[in-house]
């Protein structure tokens, strides 16, 4: 019997001003796993995971999760996004930013009861900072803000949770931290897509991976997945080519065409 | 209601302070304050036009044009800035000095078709003194509806204004809220530019949240700080006005509430920049003061020279900080040269001791070489906590000698 | 009747603002000329007050020293006090203002000052200010030796310097760490815009200079892709306006300033969706 996949994505193309940052993407993630995307700088990760969590709309193509839109699954997920992707001058404690996670759609108008406070307590003290429940965010360092946004996103108790590069600028002891609260919940039976950029950890972390290079390289287990012809695709030099390519189209006046559709 | 004029205003001013600091916010966290202030502009067109189609001004088709025009202004910004290469803020400017050329253009149209009641002009520069009680009214439903909207919403709207990426991630409605966000704006500023004018709205929708910004970080403290120091201000100028007819309510309002943000930017304890300024000053000569102990417990008998030149200061400094020190019964004149009290032997001997230990703890726990320890050390000696002196004190097992092989003198117990 | 001061001194203020108005949009310090425009009142009403005459040098020193003042004061809040830059504008220019209206209505009728002068500006008096009868200056107006002083003065600094212009507008940070001079850079460019501010608010008002700094430049931006190009189109757009604006207003009995203004943001506007048309065509 086939496993339905957690995250369909088919034939997904996606970009910024009219430029396709991803070509094409074919690929399921299964449940119960833990994910890493990966690939250089500009390989169009982030993109990718945007159009997962359906902060930009595809030009070609979907992705899907549960089989469904995103926007009809938004309860069973969460996102930890990058830590710079917000001012950290902002008048809030780290309580507060916990409890931002407590929202949920459809019940924006109730007000947060005391079953919040302690989960939002809980999961603070599950990532270690509740003796810093009171500071202003700002006077965390890297690494706490960090758990800080695994705290909120884990306030949601989601079944999918998506991280945008957790590790980037954390200091060793909370990248640890992290990940062990990561792998807890693997074992739970929860699945993580992650967006990565480290190939020396992401080998011994992932259990799977999806290579990426602006098209998919491979996707699968990462013991299939990780070999030289595939990583010199997703890391290579080569490539200049197809960024002309892409310049050509974003350029060309005509209405952006599929290249495989071109051809036929 | 039979109240005195004077009595309407004060309400009427005190009400617009409150309600616009609650509105503006939002705005604020968001970085949009000065879409807020495009959007006050941006009134002046719907405003006339609304007076001219109903002859009043505060006729329920004022607030819907005024309110329209309001948006108009930010659908402008956003049209021009998300998909143009003009960035936000030249969009801004240009929204707002468009309607605002649009304002004025049907403003002096109205005047030469003989509807040039100064009523119009004033609702530019404000003037409370014409307040209607009508007017006051709609401002008290408005707060008390802003207070309901903001003891309701307050979490999520944190949320949309702190990270809106998270916040879409969590299913909510990004555009209909920012929608209704504006909206709510825009009427806000419609009923209050009769008390404060169109063109200084945007001052009591920055500077009061900029204040509570300053002084607390607590979400709720910040609210309420910007509230009360704006309707504060509200009701001073009010009061004001009334016994100097002739100012304008709103100029007043909002000097007023620029000297309390100045003030506190400046003056506030302990955040203030002259009381930081003032703190260094005090921090600079406690080391200064610490520098002289530990040279003074180092080496007996220095001469005056000498002791001045190993701390790095002037001759004329190192003689007035030792008259203080002198004063403080740490150190006292022996024989013609300066000489360490018993109180300041204990102080000298803790700093020495610090410096000592954390030079230990850089060598031991960290492997750097011994000619790297001194500078780090020299400023790490006056941080230094008793609480964390003891643990260096605990994870080093209290060490005889330092890495340059001298003695760290603890304390008899 | 169309008055030929009237219509030269409109031109060379237009002109004039929209030089200063290229770099500004450029650097993304559009607001900017907003917060000075606003600014200046104090100044103004202060330099009324001691000088107790319109045409006074001191005047035009005080208030175009406020407007200076004020960038710099918004550029402390923001780097010593964490203030975010936008509300440190929105702060310190609503504070100047409101001291300058507040000192409008209380010492007005002194400084021959009114409200409806600083909204409107008052273009239409300008051929009656002559400087000093009986000297060969008699011969134009007062606001036309400014305003050619002032391009004067945008010559001196721009000419010679071209190039660092460029690189400053381009990537303020790259021209830093080539060793230019880019405070220095900073406060001149500020301090010609604050004059230009000045010495345009008698006759424009004062937020309407905005329109005249800011629209003209960021239509030329739509448009073409050199600094050099969008300095020429910028100038040219701002002489049209004024133009324009100037017989439109004559034509259908409308405030000269004003009319300029909304000239100018219909060529702004057209622009803008012409370019949006093209993008969606091929796009």
């Amino acid at each position: 019997m086939k496993i339905e996949p957690i995250v369909d994505v088919h034939n997904l193309t996606a970009g910024y001003r009219r430029r396709p940052a991803i070509w094409n993407l074919d690929f399921q993630i299964q449940e119960g796993k833990f994910t890493g995307i990966l690939g250089p700088n500009g390989s169009g990760k982030s993109t990718l995971l945007k159009c997962l969590l359906g902060q930009i709309t595809p030009y070609t193509g979907y992705a899907h999760l549960w089989g469904q839109k995103v926007d009809r699954v938004r309860h069973r997920i969460a996102y930890v996004p990058q830590k710079e992707s917000v001012d950290w001058n902002f008048p809030a404690t780290v309580l507060d930013v916990v409890l931002m996670g407590r929202y949920r759609p459809g019940r924006f108008w109730q007000r947060l009861g005391k079953k919040d406070k302690e989960a939002a307590l809980y999961w603070l003290e599950q990532t270690g900072m509740n003796h810093l429940a009171n500071r202003q965010i700002g006077q965390l360092s890297g690494g706490q803000r960090q758990r800080v946004f695994l705290a909120r996103a884990l306030a949601r108790e989601p079944s999918l949770l998506f991280l945008d590069e957790p590790f980037a600028g954390v200091d060793a002891g909370s990248a640890e931290r992290i990940l062990h609260m990561l792998k807890l919940l693997i074992e739970q039976g929860k699945s993580i897509v992650m967006v990565h950029h480290d190939l020396v950890s992401a080998g011994k972390i992932l259990d799977d991976a999806i290579l990426l290079n602006t098209r998919l390289v491979a996707s699968g287990p990462v013991s299939e997945v990780f070999n030289h012809e595939n990583l010199s695709a997703t890391y290579g030099s080569d490539l200049s080519i197809l960024s002309d390519v892409i310049d050509l189209v974003t350029r060309n006046p005509g209405r952006f065409k599929d290249p495989r559709n071109q051809k036929s | 209601m039979d109240l005195s004029n004077a009595v309407w205003v004060f309400i009427g001013c005190s009400l617009s302070g409150l309600l616009t600091a609650l509105t503006g916010i939002p705005m604020y966290l968001r970085r949009q304050s000065l879409a807020g202030d495009a959007l006050a502009h941006a009134l002046l067109p719907g405003v006339c036009l609304g007076i001219w189609l109903s002859g009043y001004r505060d006729h329920w088709l004022v607030y819907l044009a005024g309110t329209g025009t309001g948006l108009l202004s930010i659908a402008l910004v956003n049209a021009i800035h998300k998909r143009s290469k003009i960035p936000e803020d030249g969009a801004t400017g240009i929204s707002l000095v468009l309607f605002f050329g649009l304002g004025l253009a049907l403003l002096s149209s109205m005047q030469r078709s003989g509807f040039g009641n100064s009523g119009v002009q004033h609702l530019i520069m404000g003037k409370a003194a014409a307040m209607l009680p009508s007017e006051v009214y709609v401002l008290g439903g408005l707060f008390v509806l802003a207070l309901f909207l903001a003891w309701l919403l307050f979490r999520p709207l944190w949320l949309f204004c702190f990270d809106p990426e998270f916040a879409q991630s969590s299913g909510m409605p990004m555009r209909q809220t920012e929608w209704l966000l504006n909206l709510w704006v825009a009427l806000v500023v419609t009923a209050s530019i009769r008390s404060i004018g169109m063109v200084l709205t945007a001052a009591l929708l920055i500077t009061p949240a900029a204040i509570g910004h300053f002084l607390s970080f607590k979400p709720k403290y910040m609210i309420g700080i910007s509230m009360l120091s704006a309707g504060f201000s509200g009701a001073l100028a009010a009061w004001w006005s009334a016994y100097q007819p002739g100012i304008s309510t709103g100029a007043a309002m909002v000097v007023l509430l620029s000297l309390f943000a100045f003030f506190v930017l400046l003056a506030w304890p302990n955040l203030g920049y002259l009381s930081r300024y003032w703190i260094s000053l005090l921090e600079k000569k406690r080391w200064i003061q610490e520098n002289i102990l530990k040279e003074l417990w180092k080496a007996k008998g220095l001469s005056d020279q000498e002791l001045a030149f190993r701390c790095g200061i002037s001759d004329a400094k190192s003689l007035r900080i030792k008259r203080s020190m002198a004063q403080q019964g740490l150190i006292e004149k022996e024989k013609g040269s300066w000489a360490l009290s018993s109180l300041g032997q204990e102080k000298a001997s803790s700093v020495v001791r610090r410096h000592r230990l954390w030079e230990s703890y850089l060598h031991e726990r960290l492997n750097l070489p011994a000619d790297h320890l001194h500078d780090n050390a020299e400023i790490v000696e006056h941080l230094l906590t008793d609480e964390l002196e003891s643990r260096l004190e605990a994870i080093l097992s209290k060490p005889e000698q330092d890495p340059h092989q001298s003695q760290i003198p603890y304390k008899k117990s | 009747m169309i008055s030929a001061a009237v219509l030269i001194t409109s031109l060379l203020i237009a002109i004039n603002a929209s030089i200063g108005g290229t770099f500004l949009v450029l650097r993304r310090m559009g607001m900017l000329t907003d917060a000075i425009a606003h600014a200046i009142l104090p100044g103004l009403v202060i330099g009324y007050l001691l000088a107790e005459s319109r045409s006074s040098p001191l005047i035009t020193l005080f208030a175009a020293a406020t407007g200076l003042l004020v960038t710099l004061l918004i550029y402390w809040l923001n780097k010593y006090l964490n203030v975010w830059v936008e509300a440190s504008t929105g702060m310190v220019y609503t504070s100047f203002f409101a001291l300058g209206i507040l000192g409008v209505t209380l010492f007005g009728e002194n400084a021959d000052l009114d409200t409806d002068c600083i909204l409107y500006g008052e273009l239409l008096w300008i051929p009656f200010r002559r400087p000093l009868s009986g000297t060969f200056l008699d011969f134009a107006p007062w606001a036309v030796w400014q305003q050619l002083m002032l391009l004067g003065l945008w010559a001196i600094l721009l000419l010679p310097s071209w190039p660092i212009w460029k690189s400053i507008s381009f990537d303020i940070d790259f021209a830093r760490t080539q060793g230019l001079n880019v405070e220095r850079k900073n406060v001149q460019l500020l301090a010609l815009v604050s004059l230009s501010t000045v010495w345009s608010f008698e006759a424009v008002g004062a937020i309407l200079v905005m329109g005249f700094m800011l629209l003209p430049a960021a239509t030329a931006w739509l448009w073409v892709k050199r600094l050099e190009h969008m300095l020429a189109l910028s100038i040219a757009l701002a002489a049209l306006s004024a133009i324009g604006g100037y017989v439109l207003a004559w034509w259908i009995n409308l405030d000269p300033s004003t009319t300029m203004v909304l000239v100018s943001g219909t060529f702004f506007l057209l622009s803008l969706l012409w370019q949006r048309k093209s993008t969606l065509r091929v796009g």
